[in-house]
């Protein structure tokens, strides 16, 4: 359930309040010991709508119009299990208290949450050699590859979010708590004395009596608000090895000069070298192939032509829901055309 | 060695190899496979005598020692195929000459190789100073290409020789340049630190 749900299902305030039961006849009062349906029906819905939030993709502004999605690849299961999990085992106690419980964790899950964060490019992975679980990435940066230790993206540690943890769900914003008295009166029995007969029938009065109420409100608004802020706030920190693409360069083969008469034969000096370093270092050479259009034949190469030290942060723009996936898919697609027409 | 030591020996021995005047001057080798192990040899002195940008130098040489056999037998494999298949010289048949040299230089990566002294004040090393990219391997071949393709209607046969010798210095010397490194050190705060650096050259 996405934020925008929850608040077409439940409003932009929705309040959860400590009541009296009252039983008629009788000296008895108290607060209600669970919830009504409807309230835990909220509660769920809730708690649905703020694991969906963040338990999703990203869309980093890579700058110059270009955006890139990543995909979230893990989170760490105990920090959910501790933030709903443990609401649900606390679900028939007093409600108050489960309310309070569930405001107590949500306190604590921007702290746990900040460093469970991951994300991954969508890559090409090697797997040769020392180079196990190295990867290339390619569009990240124009122009260039770029060689990355480890495939997990995690939130910049520098970013608001990571530094002041209580940002991840602003909880004094959007849930508030209040008290106030509200007076009642309960049916009492009695019984009086009459001096002529002794006691005498059992009469009922009513009697004042007032009581404090505990509120929880919900800003769904402030909610949708406060999550869009915190996601304006996060960031991504991506270091590795920029691998600068050089320029394509084609030789037309020709019988008599420049072909090797068995390209297969040739191909295995050139894959046992390529081998050799790939086991070091990943890919040395971007492209290299040999290609027969009609009777032309062309070898086409494209190296690295030097590398430097990479590391910058992206800004998040926008946490992807399942829906968006598509979007996201054809987004890609059409930024790897471009970067395709502009490099050939 | 320096470039120039490693031009002035390669022009020497190109010229013992020659056995006619008449025939182009790529086509004069005969002896390729000592060539190659000449050439390989003046290229592995030239290579343990640089220093990164950041003059360190080559610490344990004896760690590119088996990269050399790479760089011998792609010359003698790609001469090979050009002599033998009477193919006019080619990035695309040269490109093993280049893909070696690069492999030559992969033990770099690892720590150690390259001398982590001096580290930059006031850094401690952490590792040091490692190779992460090992040079465009079409540098190489353009090099060896140029070499044996551009003088053959050369009238002075020495000044053939020489211009080859030279052009093959120029491509190694260019793909020597495109090495690039990190030197990882830690303050004394502690934080680690990265300084990129790039090239090497012989000194």
């Amino acid at each position: 359930m996405t934020i925008e749900e929850l608040i077409d299902k439940w409003g932009d305030l929705y309040i959860i309040e400590s009541r009296i039961r009252d039983t008629d006849y009788e000296y008895e009062t108290g607060y209600l010991e669970r919830l009504s349906t409807q309230e835990n029906r909220f509660i769920e819905d809730l708690k649905k709508a703020l694991a969906y939030y963040y338990d999703g993709g990203i869309i980093i502004d890579t700058g110059n119009n270009r955006r890139k999605r990543l995909s979230l690849i893990e989170i760490d299961q105990y920090n959910w299990d501790s933030i709903f999990i443990r609401v649900n085992t606390n679900i028939t106690s007093e409600p108050i208290q489960q309310v309070k419980n569930m405001i107590d964790l949500l306190k604590d899950a921007g702290k746990r949450l900040r460093g469970s964060f991951r994300w991954k490019l969508p890559s090409r992975v090697l797997d040769v050699g020392k180079f196990k679980g190295e990867f290339v990435e390619d569009q990240l940066i124009p122009g260039s590859d770029l060689r990355i230790k480890s495939n997990i993206i995690p939130l910049d540690p520098e970013c608001q979010p990571y530094k002041n943890p209580d940002k991840f769900y602003a909880r004094t914003n959007w849930i508030t708590s209040r008290r106030r008295y509200e007076r009642y009166e309960v049916k009492e029995d009695y019984s009086y004395y009459n001096y002529k007969t002794g006691m005498q029938d059992i009469k009922t009065r009513l009697i004042d009596r007032t009581t404090i109420l505990y509120q929880y409100r919900f800003n769904l608004k402030q909610l949708a608000a406060d999550l869009r802020n915190t996601t304006n706030e996060m960031r991504v920190r991506i270091s590795g090895i920029e691998l600068k693409v050089g320029n394509l360069l084609t030789e037309t083969l020709t019988n008599d000069i420049q072909i090797p008469s068995d390209p297969v034969e040739f191909d295995k000096i050139v894959e046992d070298n390529k081998n050799k370093t790939a086991e070091e270092i990943g890919d040395t050479l971007k492209r290299s192939d040999f290609r027969t259009e009609g009777n032309v034949s062309k070898y086409n190469v494209i190296p690295y032509e030097n590398a430097s030290y990479y590391d910058n942060a992206f800004n998040v723009l926008k946490i992807m829901y399942q829906v968006d996936l598509e979007e996201a898919s054809s987004l890609n697609k059409e930024q790897s055309d471009i970067y395709e027409l502009g490099r050939l | 060695m320096n470039w120039v030591d490693f031009e002035n020996d390669l022009y020497e021995a190109l010229k013992a190899k020659v056995t006619s005047t008449d025939e182009p001057a790529a086509s004069r080798i005969t002896e390729l496979t000592t060539l190659a192990e000449e050439i390989t040899e003046l290229y592995h002195n030239t290579a343990i005598s640089a220093v990164e940008s950041g003059q360190r130098s080559i610490l344990n040489k004896a760690a590119l020692e088996p990269g050399k056999a790479a760089i011998q037998s792609a010359i003698v494999g790609s001469l090979s195929l050009m002599y033998n298949l009477n193919l006019k010289a080619s990035i695309a048949t040269l490109m093993p000459i280049g893909l070696a040299t690069v492999a030559y230089w992969t033990p770099a990566i690892s720590p150690g190789i390259i001398n982590p002294a001096p580290p930059p004040p006031p850094l401690v090393p952490s590792p040091g100073s490692t190779l992460v990219f090992p040079g465009n391997p079409v540098l190489v071949a353009q090099g060896f290409k140029k070499a044996y393709t551009s003088y053959e209607n050369e009238t002075d046969f020495n000044v053939s020789l020489r211009k080859s010798a030279g052009d093959i210095r120029t491509g190694f010397e260019n793909h020597m340049n495109s090495l690039a490194g990190l030197y990882t050190g830690t303050s004394p705060v502690p934080a680690p630190v990265v300084i990129p650096w790039n090239g090497l050259k012989p000194v």
